[in-house]
C-alpha cells in the first residue's frame, strides 16, 4: 500500500510538469501580447519607453527558454510569481480562492451523492413504476440543460423574482456574492452565507445528480439480478436487508469512483457555475486571468487544480480497498 | 478489478482549459471599460429620468441607513489597482478619485473646476503653467499637501521601475521622457515653490488643455508614507492596506479582494463633507451578477449589462445621458479608391448610406446616440451638426454620389475590418448591407481583437476599419489631435488622415490659451475634417447606471464619474 502510494506520487510529478509546461507554451502560441495589455490595452499608442520598462520589469525581454527556466526555478522553490494584472502574489490568490472552490465542490458533491444515489436506488427498486419513469425523464432533462441556463434560471426565479414579487423569506436566495462566513471550514456559519451557497451548489450539482442517478440505477439493477442477491432473498432476508446490504454496497463501487473523481473535476471545472454566480473560486479566476493574458495566475491556479485532482484520484484508488476487500495493493 | 492507467483522465481538465482559453481570447478595450482610463458622457439634458412602473416594489428597501451599497463601479471586475499611479481602469480610478483630490477636477456638469489648485495661469503660448495651491489641504493623517508633495508624487508615478501604463500622461512635461528612461534625477519641467505655494509646469510643446489633463487621477498627490512604495510590489502592499488620502472619502478598512472596498467619510476633509457617510463598493466579476443583485434588492446602484438597456431604463431610476466616447470607422486616406481629394464623393456616400438609427436599435438596444460629429456634446466647445447632411441617412443621395464617382466597378471589394470579441458583428452586418445597397462592393474582414489596432496602425493596414475612442479629459484636443493630425499617423490616426490645413488649425488651437478663441479653432478643424470626410462617425456612447429609490441626486458625467460625494440617501 505504501509502495503503491509512493509510486503514484512519483508518477504525478511528470504529469504536473507536462501540464504546466503545456500551458506555459500555450501562452506563446496564442496570438496577443501581454505587454500590450500591460501598457494600457490595445488601441493605444504606447510610448516605446513605457514598453521597454514593462518588458524589463516582467522579464519579457528574455528568450522563451530563459523565461521557461526562470519560471520552473521559481515554482520549484515555492514561488508562483506575481499577477501581471494587479501585481498580487499568486499564492495570495490561491489562499483566497482555493478554499471557496473546495467548499463549493464539497457541497455539490454532498448533493450529488445524497440525491444521486437516493434517486437511482429508488428507481432501480421500483423499476418501470411511475416514479422510475418520472425520475428517468427528469434526469435526462437535467443532463441536457447546461449550467449557464439552469444557473440563470435559478437566479431569475429565486434571486430576483422572489424579491421583486415579495415571496416568503425562506424561498429567497440572494446571489451575486460569495458566502463569507464559515465554521469548521466547510459549514456556512450564518443564514446569509447558507443562502448564498445553496444556488451555486445546486446548479453545479444538478447535472451530476442526474449522471449519478442513472449510473446507480444501472449498477443497482445489475446487482439485483445477480445470483447472490437471489440467494439472499431465498434465505428469507428482509427486502430492506437485501437492497441495502447486498445490493447497494456492491453496486456502489463504480458509483464511488465516479463521485470521487468528480470532486477533482468539480474544483477545476466549476468555471461556468462560478462565473454565472459571481462566486470567487479558482475557476472564475482562471477565466478572468486568461482574458488578461495573466500567465502567472493561470499557471499557478491551474497547478493547484492539477494537484487537487491528482490527490483526489489517489484517494479514490485507495478507497477501493475499503469498499471491496478483494482489491489489494501489492508492493 | 484492475487498476487502469488514468493518464488520459488526468489530462481532461487541460483540454477543457485549452478550449476555454481559446474561447476567451480577445477583450475589447472599450467594451471592457478595460485599461483605458477615460470614460465618457455628455451634458445632461435628458438624463436621470426616474421611472417607477406599477408592480415593481421600491428598490433600496432594507439596506443600511447610512451606507450606499454600490454595485455599479466595480460590477465587472476586481479593479487591478486603486493607487493613483497605477489605477489605469475606469473602475479603479473611480475609487481613487474619492480618496484623492488632485489639482483640478471635472465636476458632474463636465466643467473643469479648481480642486487643490485654487487658480492657474499660463504664459502666452501655453507652454508654462503655474498652479497656485490652497493652503488648507491636508491628508487625513494631518500631513500638509504642498507643491513639493505634488512633485514627488508625480516622480513616483513616472518612476521607470514602476513602469506604469499611465506614464504617458506625463510625457508632455519637459524632462519627463528623460526621467522615465532613468536618465534624470528629477522631472526638470516641474518646479515646486513651497514658499509661494505654487507649482510651475513647463511643457515641451504648447498644450492649452493642460489644466484638464492634470484632472486625471494619475496626477493626484500621495502622502510621504507612500513615496517609499515605488515598485509594483510595494504599491500593491500599500493600496491593499488602508491608504491615506486627501479626498472626501477615506478607506474604512482594507480592500478585500473580489469582495468589497469600503469607504467612509474623511473627517479631516478640507472641503465640504459628503452627504452619504459610507460607501461599500461591492466587487463582482460579472456585470450580469451585479445587476442581478441590484434587481434582487441588494444594492443601490448597478451598471446595465448588454441587452438589458430598454428593460432597465423602463423599470428603474437611471442615469443614461451621453458619455465621451465615439464609435467610428476610420477610412484610409491613402487608399487608391477611398482616399484623397479625388475620392471625396465615395467617402461622403459611405457616411450617408449608413443607417445609424437602425444600428442603434438593433445592435445596442437603443442605448447609443447617433453621432453628428466627432466631438460629443458636453465637451467644451461642442457645436452641433458639424458633419451635417453627410451623417444623415439618405440611401438615394448616397447612391447618386457613388454613380457620380463612377469607380465602383473597377475596385476590389472594400475591406470592412473589425476586431472580434467586441460584439461588433451586428454593426458590421448592417453597414455591409447599407453599402451594398448603394452599389459598393464590400467584404467583411474579422480580425483578432488583441493585435487588431497594431495591424490597423501600419501603412496600408486600415481600409474601412472599426474603432472607438474614449476621452481621457473633457477636452476637444483629446479627441481631435491624436486621431486626425498627421503626427498621429502610425499611431491613433488609423485612417492616416493627412490634410495640412487641418494640421495647421489644430496646432494653432493647441497653442491658444483663450478658451473661446480656442474652441472656434477646434470647430474649424473639425469642419475641415468633415469637408474632407476624413472619418465615418457612427455613434456616441451613453452612461448606463441604474439606482434605487432612496438615492437622490445621482449624476454620471461624461467621463463616467459618478458624483458620490454629492448624492444623498433618503429614508424609506
Amino acid at each position: 500500500m505504501l509502495g503503491f502510494t509512493i509510486r503514484r506520487l512519483a508518477q504525478a510529478v511528470p504529469v504536473i510538469f507536462c501540464a504546466i509546461s503545456l500551458l506555459f507554451f500555450l501562452f506563446y502560441v496564442l496570438p496577443g501580447d501581454p505587454v500590450t495589455i500591460l501598457s494600457g490595452g490595445t488601441g493605444r499608442n504606447v510610448p516605446e519607453v513605457t514598453r521597454q520598462n514593462i518588458e524589463q520589469k516582467y522579464g519579457f525581454d528574455k528568450s522563451i527558454p530563459e523565461q521557461f527556466a526562470t519560471y520552473w526555478g521559481n515554482v520549484a522553490t515555492g514561488d508562483l510569481g506575481d499577477s501581471l494584472r494587479d501585481d498580487q502574489p499568486v499564492w495570495d490568490k490561491v489562499k483566497q480562492f482555493a478554499p471557496n472552490s473546495i467548499r463549493l465542490a464539497f457541497w455539490a458533491l454532498v448533493l450529488e451523492a445524497f440525491f444521486g444515489i437516493g434517486i437511482g436506488m429508488v428507481s432501480a427498486v421500483k423499476r418501470y413504476s411511475v416514479i422510475d419513469t418520472v425520475t428517468t425523464l427528469l434526469s435526462t432533462i437535467a443532463m441536457a440543460i447546461p449550467v449557464f441556463v439552469s444557473g440563470y434560471l435559478i437566479i431569475y426565479v429565486f434571486g430576483i423574482t422572489a424579491f421583486q414579487r415579495g415571496w416568503p423569506e425562506w424561498i429567497r436566495f440572494p446571489t451575486g456574492r460569495t458566502p463569507e462566513n464559515w465554521a469548521f471550514f466547510f459549514f456556512p456559519a450564518d443564514e446569509e452565507s447558507f443562502r448564498r451557497l445553496v444556488p451555486p451548489a445546486v446548479a453545479l450539482a444538478l447535472i451530476q445528480i442526474a449522471v449519478v442517478a442513472r449510473m446507480t440505477r444501472t449498477t443497482m439493477l445489475e446487482t439485483i439480478n445477480t445470483d447472490y442477491v437471489r440467494t439472499a432473498r431465498a434465505k428469507g432476508l428482509t427486502e430492506r436487508s437485501v437492497v441495502f446490504k447486498h445490493g447497494l454496497r456492491n453496486a456502489l463501487i463504480p458509483v464511488v469512483t465516479l463521485i470521487g473523481l468528480d470532486f477533482g473535476t468539480l474544483i477545476g471545472s466549476a468555471v461556468l457555475t462560478e462565473t454565472v454566480f459571481s462566486y470567487n473560486g479558482l475557476g472564475s479566476q482562471i477565466v478572468r486571468a486568461a482574458q488578461f493574458r495573466d500567465a502567472p495566475v493561470v499557471l499557478g491556479l491551474t497547478l493547484v487544480v492539477v494537484i487537487a485532482y491528482l490527490v483526489v484520484n489517489l484517494i479514490v484508488d485507495l478507497s477501493y480497498g475499503v469498499l471491496d476487500p478483494r482489491i489489494r495493493y501489492d508492493d | 478489478m484492475r487498476r487502469h492507467h488514468r493518464s488520459f483522465r488526468l489530462l481532461a481538465p487541460f483540454f477543457a482549459l485549452i478550449l476555454l482559453l481559446a474561447a476567451c481570447g480577445g477583450t475589447d478595450e472599450e467594451e471592457e471599460g478595460g485599461p483605458t482610463p477615460g470614460g465618457g458622457s455628455g451634458e445632461s439634458d435628458e438624463s436621470a429620468t426616474g421611472k417607477q412602473e406599477g408592480g415593481t416594489p421600491a428598490t433600496g428597501e432594507g439596506l443600511p441607513e447610512d451606507t450606499l451599497i454600490d454595485y455599479a463601479t466595480l460590477a465587472a471586475a476586481n479593479p487591478n489597482h486603486i493607487d493613483p499611479a497605477t489605477a489605469d481602469t475606469r473602475n479603479g480610478s473611480q475609487v481613487t478619485e474619492l480618496i484623492y483630490d488632485g489639482l483640478t477636477e471635472v465636476d458632474s456638469d463636465n466643467e473643469l473646476v479648481p480642486d487643490v489648485a485654487e487658480e492657474w495661469e499660463s504664459n502666452e503660448d501655453a507652454t508654462e503653467w503655474t498652479f497656485t495651491l490652497r493652503d488648507d489641504v491636508t491628508f487625513s493623517d494631518g500631513e500638509q499637501v504642498t507643491p513639493t508633495t505634488f512633485k514627488r508624487s508625480w516622480e513616483r508615478a513616472l518612476n521607470p521601475e514602476l513602469a506604469s501604463s499611465l506614464a504617458y500622461h506625463y510625457l508632455p512635461i519637459e524632462g519627463a521622457t528623460e526621467f522615465s528612461e532613468g536618465d534624470a534625477e528629477e522631472i526638470t519641467g516641474v518646479v515646486a515653490d513651497d514658499e509661494a505655494n505654487t507649482l510651475t509646469v513647463t511643457l515641451a510643446d504648447p498644450l492649452s488643455d493642460w489644466p484638464a489633463v492634470v484632472s486625471h487621477t494619475v496626477f493626484s498627490p500621495v502622502p510621504e508614507e507612500a513615496y517609499s512604495a515605488t515598485t509594483a510590489d510595494e504599491i500593491n502592499e500599500w493600496e491593499r492596506g488602508v491608504m491615506i488620502g486627501n479626498g472626501p472619502y477615506a478607506m474604512d478598512g482594507e480592500w478585500e479582494n473580489n469582495v468589497v472596498i469600503p469607504l467612509t467619510e474623511n473627517t479631516e476633509y478640507w472641503g465640504e463633507a459628503p452627504n452619504i457617510p459610507n460607501i461599500d463598493f461591492r466587487i463582482s466579476s460579472e456585470l450580469e451578477a451585479a445587476y442581478n443583485a441590484f434587481e434582487g434588492g441588494e444594492g443601490d446602484t448597478a451598471y446595465i449589462p448588454a441587452g438589458s438597456f430598454a428593460d432597465a431604463t423602463e423599470t428603474y431610476n437611471n442615469a443614461t445621458d451621453r458619455s465621451f466616447g465615439l464609435y467610428y470607422f476610420a477610412i484610409n486616406y491613402e487608399d487608391e479608391f477611398l482616399g484623397g481629394e479625388e475620392n471625396l464623393a465615395v467617402r461622403q456616400a459611405i457616411s450617408m448610406a449608413i443607417d445609424r438609427e437602425r444600428i442603434n436599435e438593433q445592435a445596442y438596444d437603443g442605448a447609443r446616440e447617433s453621432a453628428t460629429g466627432v466631438t460629443p456634446p458636453g465637451i467644451p466647445g461642442f457645436t452641433e451638426d458639424l458633419c451635417g447632411e453627410f451623417c444623415t441617412y439618405d440611401e438615394e443621395a448616397a447612391a447618386d454620389l457613388v454613380e457620380e464617382w463612377g469607380k465602383a466597378d473597377e475596385m476590389d471589394p472594400i475591406e470592412l475590418q473589425f476586431n472580434l470579441g467586441g460584439d461588433h458583428e451586428d454593426v458590421v452586418n448592417i453597414v455591409e448591407e447599407n453599402l451594398t445597397a448603394i452599389g459598393l462592393p464590400v467584404e467583411q474582414v474579422p480580425l483578432d481583437g488583441e493585435t487588431y489596432f497594431d495591424e490597423m496602425q501600419v501603412e496600408g493596414g486600415c481600409s474601412l476599419c472599426r474603432a472607438g475612442w474614449i476621452w481621457d479629459y473633457p477636452s476637444y484636443y483629446n479627441g481631435m489631435y491624436a486621431l486626425f493630425n498627421s503626427v498621429g499617423i502610425d499611431g491613433d490616426n488609423l485612417g492616416r488622415f493627412n490634410v495640412p490645413e487641418f494640421d495647421e488649425v489644430a496646432n494653432e488651437a493647441a497653442a491658444t490659451s483663450d478658451e473661446d478663441e480656442r474652441n472656434e479653432l477646434w470647430n474649424e478643424a473639425e469642419e475641415i475634417l468633415f469637408d474632407n470626410m476624413g472619418v465615418i462617425v457612427l455613434n456616441w456612447y451613453t452612461n448606463q447606471v441604474v439606482y434605487s429609490d432612496r438615492v437622490e441626486g445621482l449624476v454620471v458625467n461624461g467621463l463616467q464619474a459618478v458624483n458620490y460625494p454629492e448624492m444623498s440617501l433618503t429614508e424609506g
